[in-house]
């Protein structure tokens, strides 16, 4: 499966990488959201999941997260917030505007693994 | 009993000190050590009568990597005020400079002055500095695999961190302020290092910019439900990072600046604090 994992932070890109390479996973990375829209656009159907941070330059995460779900084209791809902002109103915005779950920065490979396994299957 | 240490003062230098601090502090004289532990010191005063100014700033920044971002004040002594140069003593984490030409009965304030014990955190600052402190701990613990062990608080006027590398998070809304970490260049590329799983030397300033700014970053999103729920209300910017040592952050204006040091092994790090409620 195809994975964008868009975050500004090289080094939160390098270790998701990391942690989802043993599930077989390819990623493609993007540094904000409007980079994960143009991999999509490029990508099309090919991506099954998108592991998305909130606070990002250029566009963020949750601006993705709204068109992305708003196009029908890639509207059933889940997508994953990844982020450190632990107030629960973002996480309402978030689960109200589509997004499949919800993983607090900081977080251990096993606790994301564990929530991409639970929204894959 | 306060304690302080005198470093490289000559017989008539450690005489007069003495005199003036014996009655409400232990003295040691020693020559200046690169090795000497100092978290132990309320005060370190460093003689020198050397026109070296390279060597003085050295030693001032050695002196200050080995009080780990505690609140020791290093004071710089000479025999005379004529002596000083306009070298950027402050800079290198030179607290004071004094020449011991100057009246004793102002050199002996100055000194006591130093010696009085900073004030505790109140109890309304606790409330959020609480959240840091545990966020702190968290995210050096899941991310980096690395226990942080949290040393104390004290507060600070000055913008100057003595340090090598900030991570800077500015936080608005009805509550505004700042919050930094700040750590010394072989902390950072051990801690970047353990994230990101590899060697130490596979770490480059690239890496540990990006990562010294997403660790301040999660620190401060962490913290942030505990804070809303104290009415701490307010929005996170994109971490910045500042590098180069004696740099200076902006604090909103009147704001305390509460500095909590940190611990990792025989390593420290630092985090400047400063909130204000519109």
């Amino acid at each position: 499966m195809n994975v964008i994992i868009a975050d500004d932070s090289k080094v939160v890109r390098s270790i998701v990488e990391k942690a989802i390479k043993p599930l077989g996973y390819n990623s493609f990375q993007a540094s904000h959201g409007g980079e994960a829209l143009e991999i999509l656009e490029k990508m099309g159907g090919e991506i099954g999941l998108i592991l998305m941070d909130w606070n990002m330059p250029v566009m963020d995460g949750f601006d993705a997260l709204v068109k992305i779900k708003q196009d029908s084209r890639f509207s059933s791809i889940p997508i994953i917030m990844l982020t450190s902002e632990s107030d629960n109103n973002k996480v309402k915005m978030a689960s109200d505007a589509g997004a499949a779950a919800y993983v607090k920065k900081p977080f251990t490979q096993d606790e994301l693994v564990e929530n991409i396994k639970q929204v894959i299957n | 009993m306060a304690k302080v240490l005198l470093n490289d003062c000559n017989p008539d230098a450690s005489l007069t000190l003495t005199n003036m601090l014996k009655d409400n502090a232990e003295i040691i004289v020693e020559p200046f050590s690169e090795q000497r532990e100092l978290t132990d010191f309320n005060l370190v005063l460093l003689y020198s009568d050397s026109t070296d100014d390279q060597q003085i700033l050295r030693k001032i920044k050695n002196l200050h990597f080995r009080t780990k971002f505690r609140n020791i004040p290093i004071i710089l002594l000479k025999d005379k005020s004529e002596l000083f140069s306009d070298q950027p003593y402050f800079n290198f984490g030179v607290s004071e400079f004094m020449a011991l030409d100057e009246p004793q009965p102002i050199f002996n304030q100055i000194l006591q002055g130093y010696l009085n014990p900073g004030r505790q955190p109140l109890e309304r600052e606790l409330i959020y500095l609480t959240p840091f402190i545990e966020s702190t701990k968290t995210v050096l613990s899941k991310m980096a695999s690395m226990e942080a062990e949290f040393r104390g608080v004290y507060f600070q006027n000055s913008l100057r961190i003595l340090g090598d590398v900030s991570g800077v998070i500015g936080l608005s809304g009805t509550t505004e302020g700042t919050v930094i970490i700040t750590f010394l260049w072989n902390l950072a590329r051990q801690v970047i290092a353990n994230i990101m799983e590899v060697k130490e030397n596979e770490i480059n300033a690239e890496m540990i910019h990006d990562g010294v700014g997403e660790i301040i970053n999660m620190i401060s999103g962490s913290a942030k439900k505990s804070l809303l729920e104290a009415s701490y209300d307010f929005q996170l910017s994109i971490p910045t990072i500042i590098v180069g040592w004696g740099h200076e952050v902006g604090h909103p204006d009147n704001a305390t600046i509460a500095v909590l040091t940190f611990d990792v092994g025989d390593q420290a790090f630092v985090l400047h604090i400063s909130l204000t409620q519109k």
